[in-house]
């Protein structure tokens, strides 16, 4: 049998050109594929939601500095307890950011912040706390900016004293929105059996010179004085 | 010396090379059709799940009140209130699943004595991690965060 060498026959050579052609094609298609499978649109970053779910987390726990705030103001705080409670919680939250790999800034201007009870801190009639929360992430996996504003006030109110089917209002607003709450504990002094009816009236016989206690969620004290 | 092109063996040569060439390019084709139109495997998201649960006992200020029982040594709220976490938490994995949790104080970076729910479970190598905070407890300032691990069991 007559041998012949690839290189030098013209079959073979064309032979070779085609294989060498065929096998750049392959490979420029492969790395296609490669490219297109490791597209974040088809194969999102795993922590994506993870870091959404921080943020959200983080948040939360902003407002959570407000019922801080409110429950501390209504037992007798300054606004020096406030602003260290402010201070504290933000720092506390941008470390749990900043352990998760989302370097964050958080601010809040202490002129903006507001707080107020309706007399002395013996005896609030209302607890009132705002301010505006300013969060900054700057990470490669999440840019976040915004500014928080956080407006509560908690408030009681007594309906007229005449007749013995009177009431007890326990109202929480919230940046405008008002609702009533059914589930404070409300005590009168001196001792007066209080009707809790479910939609934020508590019904009791009112006189004049009771003192109404409700004790609200996050520890938070109102007193009326009748 | 002949033209390749005049030569019949030649001829047939380039045809083959056209069709091996055609078929390569067909399948090429199908594979990335097929890679696009794949749905990607679905996993149960049941990390989603874990942190909504979470987040809907936090707004109940039920997992402020289990902390608030724990530091307070109140032995009754402790198992109702870790009855409830326990409740959600599973309510919210699939059936072979399971978790442990513990808290963490965040101002001394220890551990909260007594805050273990399900301590004695193992998680298994597969095991997600999930970290909760909570910065408010009954009305005081105890930045707290939890750690939660979800695994399921047999996989």
């Amino acid at each position: 049998m007559k041998k012949v060498s690839l290189t030098k026959n013209k079959r073979g050579q064309v032979f070779l050109l085609l294989s060498i052609t065929i096998l750049i094609f392959l490979i420029i298609i492969s790395a296609t594929i490669f490219q297109i499978t490791q597209s974040p649109y088809i194969n999102p970053a795993p922590n994506q939601q993870q870091l959404f779910d921080y943020l959200d987390n983080s948040l939360n726990a902003i407002d959570d500095l407000s019922n801080v705030a409110l429950s501390q103001l209504s037992l007798g705080a300054s606004r020096d307890d406030v602003l260290t409670i402010m201070d504290e919680g933000m720092e506390q939250i941008e470390a749990y950011l900043d352990d998760h790999n989302l370097p964050s800034i958080l601010t809040y201007d202490d002129v903006n912040l507001i707080i107020a009870n309706s007399s002395t801190s013996n005896n609030p009639v209302f607890v009132h706390f705002e301010v505006e929360v300013s969060i900054h992430i700057n990470s490669l996996d999440l840019f976040y900016e915004s500014v928080i504003h956080l407006n509560t006030t908690y408030f009681m109110e007594a309906s007229g004293t005449v007749g013995n089917l009177n009431y007890v209002y326990l109202y929480k607003e919230a940046n405008g929105v008002k609702t009533m709450l059914n589930n404070g504990i409300v005590a009168i002094s001196p001792s007066t059996s209080v009707t809790n009816l479910g939609d934020g009236r508590y019904s009791a016989d009112l006189a004049a010179g009771q003192m109404i206690t409700a004790l609200l969620p996050h520890n938070i004290w109102l007193w009326l004085e009748i | 010396m002949k033209k390749l092109t005049k030569n019949r063996k030649a001829q047939l040569f380039i045809i083959e090379a056209f069709i091996a060439v055609s078929v390569m390019i067909i399948m090429v084709t199908a594979l990335y059709e097929v890679q696009i139109a794949t749905q990607p495997p679905i996993e149960a998201n049941y990390h989603e799940e874990v942190y909504t649960t979470l987040k809907s006992l936090d707004n109940l200020n039920i997992l402020d009140a289990y902390i608030y029982s724990v530091l307070n040594s109140q032995t009754a709220n402790i198992t109702y209130y870790q009855t409830v976490i326990e409740q959600a938490i599973y309510g919210s994995l699939p059936d072979n699943g399971e978790f442990n949790l513990y808290y963490e104080n965040l101002a001394t970076s220890l551990e909260i004595s007594g805050s273990w729910i399900n301590q004695h479970l193992a998680p298994s190598t597969e095991a997600i991690g999930i970290d909760y905070l909570i910065s408010e407890v009954n009305g005081e300032l105890i930045p707290c965060t939890i750690h939660l691990k979800v695994w399921l069991k047999g996989v």
